[in-house]
């Protein structure tokens, strides 16, 4: 909880960070092994060490085995300490062993594109086309029936963001669905992403500015080279080039993490022309980490340009076209589009609540369905939205050293007919099919 | 398979125009249309799963199946070697699917033989669906016995082999949600239809035996015709019932007057199927519907994933249908009626087996509707309805790749623009 | 004063009409509609009718003489469903309104008409399901009589798929098929409302059916059913759309008049909904079986392009001689008027074109238009 906290308040400097986490670790670890000598066998655990034993891992690991048959997930600390097959991880004694031999594991899903992590209501101030100074963090309502439903779907992490009712309506927060009584508890990391929405949905029909693209655009602009400035003249000032210290503004304070590459903009897009419009406005003029949302509604046929950038595509809810690419008539898998055209770091979204947040796994059973390559499908679930969002080093994938987030499914977690047995969240069992009732 | 004889029709009526006879036409000696589905693995769904067997169709209807069966002459065969043969799905609720807009007063005349929406059904494998107009075509679930409703077929292009049954339900969603004073008036009138019907049953019965009195007018049902179509057990009843309250209502009116009835969006009846199963309802259920629970309660409440396997071990029949029960090609994939099956593998998530829940989206949605004497299996003489399956019917990856309604191949995944170049995943 | 004038002009009118003298179009190439093409001959039109016509026939002394060399001769178009000429407004289920009585004289409309080179056309009664009896005229002439050759031509039938309309329909022809039954009779009359449908049934009198979705096809077919031993005679008119309907059209070998949309840049029309997958509906009902019959929407833009409409059919797949039947015998036929107008045959109407070129070129002007012939434009090339 410490940790968490610590880090989420985002002033540490990565050494003092380091150092932070390994105190919190033990804090954490200590706390982890109270829970499950409580939750689970009476034997103490000597070591504080969770071994789980499953019969197949998907790992998603960028380096190593992308899939264990016979494995052993040993964590330590609410952290994955060691991961391999079963002859090359002994499980040490003493330890509290989860015998799932009958199940796959794999790394919690995370959604990129997500709604629900509070009410509903609260995540579109509608006054100002622009809205920098606002966050979901306020919003956030640990254990809401959403929040739930998603860790029975298998999504341990989502980034609950606001919008889409303004060209930029704050900044998300990558969250945990679960594990935490606050909003603090749940934190992963503050800010998740700033959220912009480039088209369609923040179209005001007021005759205020933002009615066109022109308005928009001319908004984000404007606000993006203030925010350039003001980072250009604190960094400045903080390593002593400066010496007379830039006025405090309120408004661009989240804005400067853009500019130090702390987290990326998530926007919200769709149609080529609108997706276009977004590489070039955040990636090819500002240098800006982005990820580019949706990309439906034909977004795929720019996708060539996002591949040669090597940017991150969010694709979802909707899963595939079929008006809008009017040459073509057909129905058309849009993550496959992506995939097809080269585009390699690709996520999948539920948008939730358009899809449910515990569908995010149906997602990707659909862009399989429908072209997708299903390994691809996988790290669109796990490592790919990990990276998109600047959390890898944390999230995303089963090797040592990564947070404890991790599944256990009955069987391959894309077909429907399975289902999520057991979720652990920070080395913490937070959801347990064998002990609690079937939520999904 | 009509074809041929409208030909032969058309000619003999171009013939014949300029003789203008008298004389009746001489009637063309009807060929019979034999089709084969040769090698398949067929999911009779009442007869288990036979290797390797053969459909043969006749005409419009199914005519033999087995292993090494004798082809007729001329017999049009597909080879479906390796592949899953089923009869078509049958959609519980449909809504808009093959018939027109606008205001439908039987839908028997308002049929859209034609509609482009019905090809997104048939890649789907749906081959019969429940429609109704009460309440309007798109609009929610309707309440109140006004409108009709009917089971229909998706006989593309074909008019007269389209429409099975209507009405096919009377809809009684109404009662649930009314008032006490309304409750009132429809206890009453179920108590005036009862009394209509046993008016007709002696009217009835006198006939058969020959003793109505002179000029005697059969009994006219009045405003209560819908409530004794239903105490006749002529049509179910459907009702929408969410809530245990509200299940508990509609079975205290079925117990009362103990007719066929059909719950909807029974989003808490896992919580009381032994309830259920008591008053023989059937249910239709969308696995993946959500209702939250109720916190101010000590009782279960709220939707569970686990609702269709509960049901099965009450021995509650239940249809599956998906979550928006239309087609929508508007992206948003997995919810709609092209993902039918795909409803029903989350009913096996929470639990079911396999077999129950490809019953739900055949032969038991057939019986929930009241058709299953013509659909929702394999068997001599039933209607050919049949799709042919690249895998497991449940499984994500499998596409429908031959659609037939009424013994006539109506889609072909090979040839349909929206889906031929889609290949099944590994 | 005023009157004077009138009578003056309808006596200068009606005096002029009786007597076209003889002209003779001579090394023409003649487009027959009824047989071979005549590559280059002449076509002699003899009080109002075609006199003779082929390689080696001579201009009869006296005749008009009009050189034809590198011009084209075809008949005039024929538009076998119009409300041009009519009064606003319907008159409801009366199949025993006649569209006679409503067709207006001396219409200026008339000239567009002419000059997009119809030279017949057929006035239906608005209304429905079953609205009246339509009525062939050309488009000249100061007196209803005196422009109108066919009345009733057909009888108006539109069916949509609803319950309403179906039962109409069908009441009216259970009404006709008592009265065509029924056994000795006598002096008995079916009522005026009835007696046009058992024409119908008997094959005495066409129907055109209006159809606009190919659904609406099949149900007209349902209710059509019982009486099928009839001798009917109908063709159907309707949207681009009825191309889905082919197979059902095809084998029953209707005749179809398609109306391209005049807007429609292509008429290849993405019919396929919700993709551009282009179909030529003409072609696919043709490939079918179907007759196909074009004819122009009643807006000036839809007349003046109809040649141009077709041309651009015969670009996107129509075989050259169907589309030139298309918009001349077919629709002249659908509209029962096919034995007087719609080719050119000895004894045939002379209702004819002079173009500078072939009718399909895409840009053919039309020089010249008789009827009865009379010459009825004149452009100086």
């Amino acid at each position: 909880m410490i940790l968490l906290r610590t880090v989420s308040a985002g002033k540490s400097r990565p050494g003092l960070r380091r150092g932070v986490v390994r105190i919190a670790v033990r804090y954490a670890a200590a706390f982890a092994a109270v829970a499950l000598a409580g939750a689970q066998d009476p034997a103490p655990p000597a070591a504080g060490v969770v071994a789980i034993r499953a019969g197949k891992i998907l790992t998603a690991a960028e380096k190593g085995a992308e899939v264990i048959d016979g494995g052993v997930i040993l964590v330590r600390g609410g952290k994955i300490e060691k991961i391999g097959p079963e002859s090359e991880v002994p499980i040490p004694p003493g330890a509290t062993v989860v015998d799932a031999s009958d199940r796959w594991a794999m790394p919690g899903f995370i959604d990129l594109h997500c709604h629900v992590g509070g009410s509903m209501r609260d995540i579109n101030d509608m006054v100002h086309p622009t809205n920098p100074e606002l966050s979901t963090r306020p919003t956030i309502e640990p254990d809401n029936e959403n929040l739930k439903m998603a860790v029975a779907g298998g999504v341990t992490t989502v980034n609950y963001i606001p919008g889409s009712g303004t060209n930029l309506s704050g900044f998300g927060t990558l969250m945990h669905t679960a594990g935490g009584a606050t909003i603090d508890s749940l934190i992963v990391r503050f800010p998740g992403s700033m959220k912009v929405a480039q088209a369609w949905n923040p179209e005001r029909h007021g005759g205020d500015l933002g009615a066109s693209r022109m308005g928009m655009w001319w908004s984000l602009r404007k606000l993006l080279d203030r925010a350039r400035d003001y980072n250009d003249a604190w960094t400045a000032f903080e390593k002593g080039l400066n010496k007379i210290r830039p006025e405090k503004h309120e408004d661009l304070e989240l804005m400067r993490g853009l500019f130090q590459r702390k987290y990326p903009v998530l926007i919200h897009t769709a149609d080529p022309r609108d997706v276009m419009g977004t590489v070039r406005m955040f990636h090819d003029e500002y240098g800006l980490p982005c990820i580019v949302s949706h990309g439906e509604f034909g977004g795929y046929k720019v996708a060539a340009e996002i591949a040669k950038r090597d940017l991150p595509a969010n694709i979802g809810p909707r899963m595939f076209d079929f008006r809008f690419p009017l040459d073509e008539g057909k129905v058309l898998g849009i993550a496959a589009k992506y995939a097809e055209a080269g585009v390699k770091r690709l996520s999948l979204n539920t948008d939730s609540p358009v899809v449910p947040q515990e569908d995010l796994f149906f997602q990707g059973t659909l862009a399989v369905r429908l072209g997708l390559d299903p390994r691809a499908a996988i790290r669109a679930l796990t490592i790919e939205p990990a990276k998109a969002i600047l959390i890898d080093h944390r999230l995303g994938s089963l090797e040592p050293g990564k947070d404890a987030d991790l599944i256990l499914t009955t069987g391959d977690p894309l077909d429907p007919r399975n289902h999520v047995a057991w979720v652990m969240i920070g080395g913490k069992v937070v959801y347990d099919t064998a002990k609690e009732r079937r939520r999904y | 398979m009509n074809r041929v004889p409208l030909v032969l029709l058309a000619i003999l009526a171009a013939a014949g125009s300029g003789a203008r006879q008298e004389t009746p036409k001489p009637v063309a000696a009807r060929v019979p249309v034999y089709v084969a589905l040769v090698g398949g693995n067929v999911h009779t769904m009442t007869q288990g799963v036979l290797k390797g067997a053969t459909v043969l169709f006749k005409d419009a209807k199914i005519h033999r199946i087995g292993n090494d069966l004798d082809l007729p002459e001329g017999t049009k065969k597909f080879d479906v070697a390796g592949k899953n043969v089923l009869p078509g799905f049958v959609a519980a609720t449909a809504r808009g699917l093959g018939i027109t807009g606008g205001n439908i007063q039987k839908i028997a005349d308002s049929l859209d033989p034609y509609q482009e929406t019905m090809k997104l059904a048939l890649a789907a494998g749906i081959t019969s669906a429940y429609v109704e107009t009460a309440g309007g075509i798109f609009g929610d679930r309707s309440e109140g016995p006004a409108g009709t409703s009917a089971v229909i077929k998706m006989s593309w292009g074909d008019l007269d082999g389209m429409l099975v049954v209507e009405p096919a339900a009377v809809n009684l969603s109404s009662w649930v949600r009314a008032s006490p004073v309304q409750r009132l008036e429809m206890r009453e009138s179920f108590r005036k239809a009862r009394e209509a019907l046993e008016k007709i049953r002696d009217y009835e019965a006198r006939k058969s035996a020959g003793k109505l009195a002179p000029n005697e007018q059969a009994p006219s049902p009045g405003s209560q015709e819908p409530y004794v179509r239903v105490l006749r057990g002529d049509v179910p009843a459907r009702i929408s019932a969410s809530s245990a309250d509200e299940i508990a209502s509609a079975l205290g009116l079925v117990n009362e007057f103990r007719f066929r009835a059909v719950l909807l969006d029974a989003d808490e009846a896992w919580t009381m199927a032994e309830e259920i199963g008591r008053a023989r309802c059937a249910c239709v259920i969308a696995p993946r519907r959500r209702r939250l629970p109720d916190k101010r309660s000590n009782r279960l409440s709220g939707s569970s994933i686990e609702q269709a396997a509960i049901l099965r071990k009450a021995g509650v029949k239940f249809a599956v249908v998906p979550l928006q029960e239309r087609i929508d090609t508007g992206g948003l994939a997995g919810r709609d009626l092209q993902a039918l099956a795909l409803e029903a593998a989350f009913a096996v998530r929470g639990g079911l087996d396999a077999k129950t829940a490809l019953e739900a989206i055949t032969l038991t949605a057939a019986e929930v509707l009241g058709v299953d004497g013509r659909v929702g299996s394999l068997e001599e003489g039933k209607d050919a309805d049949v799709i042919v399956l690249d895998g497991d019917p449940l499984d994500y990856r499998t596409y429908v790749e031959l659609t037939f309604v009424n013994g006539k191949l109506v889609y072909e995944k090979e040839k349909s623009p929206y889906f031929q170049h889609l290949k099944r995943a590994r | 004063m005023h009157i004077n004038l009138y009578i003056l002009y309808l006596v200068i009118c009606v005096g002029q009409d009786p007597a076209p003298g003889p002209v003779a179009i001579k090394n023409v190439r003649i487009l027959t509609v009824a047989g071979a093409e005549i590559a280059s001959g002449t076509i002699v039109l003899k009080d109002g009718k075609i006199e003779a016509l082929g390689a080696d026939v001579a201009a009869p002394a006296g005749a008009r003489v009009i050189d034809g060399a590198g011009r084209v001769v075809m008949p005039g178009l024929v538009h076998p469903y119009t409300r041009i000429g009519g009064s606003r407004g319907g008159t409801g289920n009366a199949p025993n309104h006649l569209a006679l009585e409503e067709l207006i004289p001396s219409l200026d409309g008339y000239r567009p008409v002419i000059r997009a080179g119809f030279t017949t056309l057929a006035l239906y009664p608005a209304g429905g399901p079953l609205s009246g009896q339509a009525v062939a005229f050309k488009p000249r002439g100061v007196a209803r009589d005196q422009m109108s050759f066919l009345s009733p031509a057909y009888l108006r039938i539109d069916v949509d798929a609803n319950t309403q309309s179906k039962e109409q329909l069908r009441l009216a022809l259970d009404g006709a098929k008592r009265w065509k039954d029924r056994r000795g009779g006598g002096e008995a009359k079916p009522d005026d409302r009835t007696a046009p449908l058992v024409q119908f049934l008997k094959g005495e009198l066409r129907a055109l059916v209006d159809i606009q979705s190919p659904g609406e096809y099949l149900h007209f077919r349902q209710v059509l059913k019982p009486f099928e031993d009839s001798a009917l005679k109908f063709a159907i008119v309707g949207s681009s759309d009825l191309w889905r309907a082919a197979e059902a059209l095809g084998a029953r070998k209707e005749t179809v008049l398609l109306r391209p949309d005049p807007w429609r840049p292509d008429p290849r029309d993405p019919v396929v909904p919700d993709t551009r997958i282009r179909v030529n509906p003409a072609s696919e009902l043709a490939a079918a079986g179907c007759t196909v019959g074009l004819m122009p929407s009643d807006d000036f833009a839809g007349l003046e392009a109809h040649l141009f409409r077709a041309a651009q059919i015969v670009k996107a797949g129509l075989s050259r001689d169907l589309a030139l039947r298309a918009i001349t015998i077919v629709p002249a036929e659908a509209a029962g008027v096919g034995k007087r107008v719609g080719s050119l045959e000895k004894g045939k109407d002379a209702d004819l074109l002079l173009l500078d070129g072939d009718p399909f070129c895409g840009t053919a002007r039309i020089l010249m238009v008789f009827i009865d012939g009379r010459v009825e434009l004149e452009v100086t090339p």
